[in-house]
């Protein structure tokens, strides 16, 4: 069992099996220095539960794929990314730190995905980015690939 | 110059370097989770250790009032009766001891106005992603980007005379820092039309998706990973005089077993002038101009179009469009453009080839040619490789564009009578991808593992890795789409 501390405090118990999956903590039990508590200054306790949550889930992933438990894998990894930008922001940030590099691929998959069709100020709106190009520049942008700015799959609205 | 790594013992109990480092006069100062501060003095190239004042839960570098006061100020966290307690401690070098700080009084005490004003700067709400940019007594707030972060970091390590040095609140930049990276890693991830629009969500995005080398190639590298959710598809059309290109129905449709949709072609360029003599490769592809007889380079995605610089069509006659294969040498990250020509040669009918690289200070230079007599069509590339299938003597030559060296290994026996190579499921799968009959016409679906190290090739055939099956609905449309042979795909 490893103890994970988060940076508001709280103490979490991981099997050493599930936390090897971040490369970070890996190499810290590789070098001998996890034999206390770990602290993660950089993540929170609601952030740190996802992860967890997310590690023990695939803990078992060579086996999952013999047993044909990877729909079931599947599933779960869907149910996981859905959850708000903020949150999924937190794990990706959580993912990047501790260098989980499937959790890393399965977020930024994710959002990727989110913003793909997106219009620009829907995204704009998700991002909570402010606009701080000038209206000329807009329009020379847009008069610059006009085609980039149409289509039936573009989506404007914001969730 | 003349310098090289050198090793540096660094202490057993110092486990995790902190990246929120401080330099300050020839010292770079860091904190620990373990309630040490370390530090590193460049002059010595020693690594010590100053103990905090007491016990202390956790503490890290202020480091802004760090830069500002010239000396380390550091907060801590200390834990009294139930209840923590936040306070700047600022470090003495001479007896190594901590004094507490009241800054708010402290500061204006010294008629320094500046500080109050940080304070407020500081309370700016991060989820702006602003940072703060202080200049003597001006406060300047500017959008947070990479090129200013850059800045910042030169800035910083060469500005010495304090008066005239321009602080970055480190902090901040540092998030927004983060921030980008996540933004780098999700935006690398979306398709070319997404980009294009994305370019005007903010300064940060444009100047990221426009001018980062490094977004542009981790991009390039991701949509050529064989999975592939996020790439379009753009169909081109062979020139075709009989036919109207330009009034063909606007419509999409999945491809079967892919989650991608196919895009309209592009009128960009006059289908009456322009015919496709080439392969595309990353997204580009060679147009021949009948009028000019010139060369252009389309770019499918944006429609960009450019001329090459340098004539190809003094081999043959310029009614015919020059053969063509585009290329990317994967090693040298450039890309290759090949001229097929046809010989006589002792009475003979030679294929012979040309390479350049495209680029400056670049010429044609003469490479292998094929001893057949009958020259094969189309060429494909995939991963740094080009593709022909030679149907008369059932063999696939390849070249690869770094060697610069022509290949070949032969078809599956028992299939070997002829062969397709499927240009659209070899550039979706990232895999070569035939289709290969035998005498009776009966044909069976191929995909090649390792070719992408064509090394593997030269002693053997490649292994048959798989022998798919797919259903009866796809082998029909295969079998019409490889009827239609006007159409070539293209991806990017």
């Amino acid at each position: 069992m490893v103890k994970l501390k988060s940076n508001d405090d709280k103490e979490f118990e991981v099997e050493e099996a599930a936390v090897i999956q971040s490369e970070m903590i890996k190499n810290m039990i590789e070098d001998g220095c996890a034999t206390s508590v770990i602290p993660l200054p950089n993540i929170d306790s609601k952030t740190l539960i996802k992860v967890i949550e997310y590690l023990n889930k695939h803990i078992n992933m060579g086996k999952a794929a013999e047993t044909g438990e990877e729909d079931d894998l599947k599933e779960f990894d869907e149910q996981f990314v859905n959850m708000g930008w903020e949150e999924l922001f937190d794990v990706i940030m959580a993912a990047n730190y501790l260098n989980i590099h499937e959790l890393m691929e399965l977020c930024c998959q994710s959002a990727a995905d989110r913003l793909k069709n997106k219009s620009v100020r829907a995204v704009r709106e998700m991002l909570k980015i402010t606009n701080d190009l000038t209206e000329e520049e807009e329009q020379e942008i847009i008069n610059d690939a006009p085609w980039a700015f149409e289509g039936p799959e573009i989506d404007d609205t914001v969730n | 110059m003349d310098s090289s790594w050198r090793r540096i013992k660094r202490p057993s109990n110092w486990y995790i370097m902190s990246w929120r480092c401080i330099f300050l006069n020839g010292v770079l100062f860091s904190t620990d989770p373990r309630e040490f501060i370390f530090y590193f003095n460049f002059t010595e190239e020693k690594f010590g250790l100053i103990p905090c004042p007491e016990y202390c839960y956790s503490s890290r570098l202020n480091v802004m009032r760090t830069a500002l006061a010239g000396n380390l100020v550091m907060r801590f966290k200390f834990h009294h009766g139930g209840r923590f307690d936040d306070s700047d401690w600022i470090h003495n070098e001479f007896n190594n001891d901590f004094t507490r700080l009241n800054c708010q009084t402290k500061w204006e005490g010294e008629g320094d106005k500046k500080f109050a004003r940080l304070e407020a700067a500081e309370k700016i709400d991060k989820s702006k992603r602003e940072h703060v940019l202080a200049k003597s007594s001006h406060i300047i707030r500017v959008p947070a980007s990479l090129h200013d972060f850059k800045f910042a970091k030169s800035h910083l390590a060469c500005s010495q005379a304090r008066s005239t040095r321009l602080l970055f609140e480190l902090e901040t930049i540092m998030e927004n820092h983060c921030f980008g990276d996540i933004i780098f890693e999700i935006l690398s991830r979306l398709p070319a039309k997404s980009l294009m629009r994305f370019n005007c969500v903010c300064k940060t995005w444009n100047s990221l998706i426009r001018d980062d080398p490094n977004f542009v190639q981790s991009h390039i590298a991701r949509s050529q990973a064989p999975p592939t959710a996020t790439r379009l598809l753009f169909d081109l059309y062979y020139h075709d005089n009989k036919r109207d290109v330009a009034v063909k129905e606007n419509k999409k449709r999945r491809i079967e077993g892919f989650p991608l949709e196919l895009q309209e072609p592009r009128h960009y360029f006059n289908y009456e002038k322009m015919r496709t003599c080439s392969n595309h490769c990353n997204g580009l592809i060679c147009l021949y101009n009948v009028e000019d007889t010139r060369v252009y380079l389309l770019n499918v995605t944006t429609g960009e179009i450019k001329a090459l610089s340098f004539s190809v069509n003094d081999v043959k006659s310029p009614l015919y469009p020059p053969r063509l294969c585009l290329g990317f040498d994967l090693v040298m990250e450039k890309y290759k453009l090949l001229q097929l020509f046809v010989e006589y040669n002792n009475n003979k009918l030679v294929t012979k080839m040309r390479i350049r690289t495209l680029g400056r200070d670049s010429y044609w230079r003469n490479c292998c040619h094929m001893s057949s007599t009958v020259s094969p069509l189309r060429s494909n590339f995939l991963n740094g490789v080009l593709y022909w299938v030679h149907c008369p003597c059932s063999r696939i030559f390849y070249f690869d564009l770094t060697k610069e060296e022509l290949q070949s290994f032969s078809l599956p026996e028992e299939y070997s009578h002829f062969a397709v190579l499927d240009s659209m499921q070899t550039a979706l799968r990232g895999k070569l991808v035939m289709h290969c009959f035998n005498t009776e016409i009966n044909f069976s679906n191929y995909i090649y593992d390792e070719l992408v190290k064509p090394k593997k090739v030269e002693e053997n055939n490649p292994p048959l890795i798989e022998n798919f099956k797919e259903e009866n609905s796809y082998r029909e449309n295969f079998v019409k789409r490889s009827r239609e042979r006007k159409i070539l795909f293209c991806i990017t």
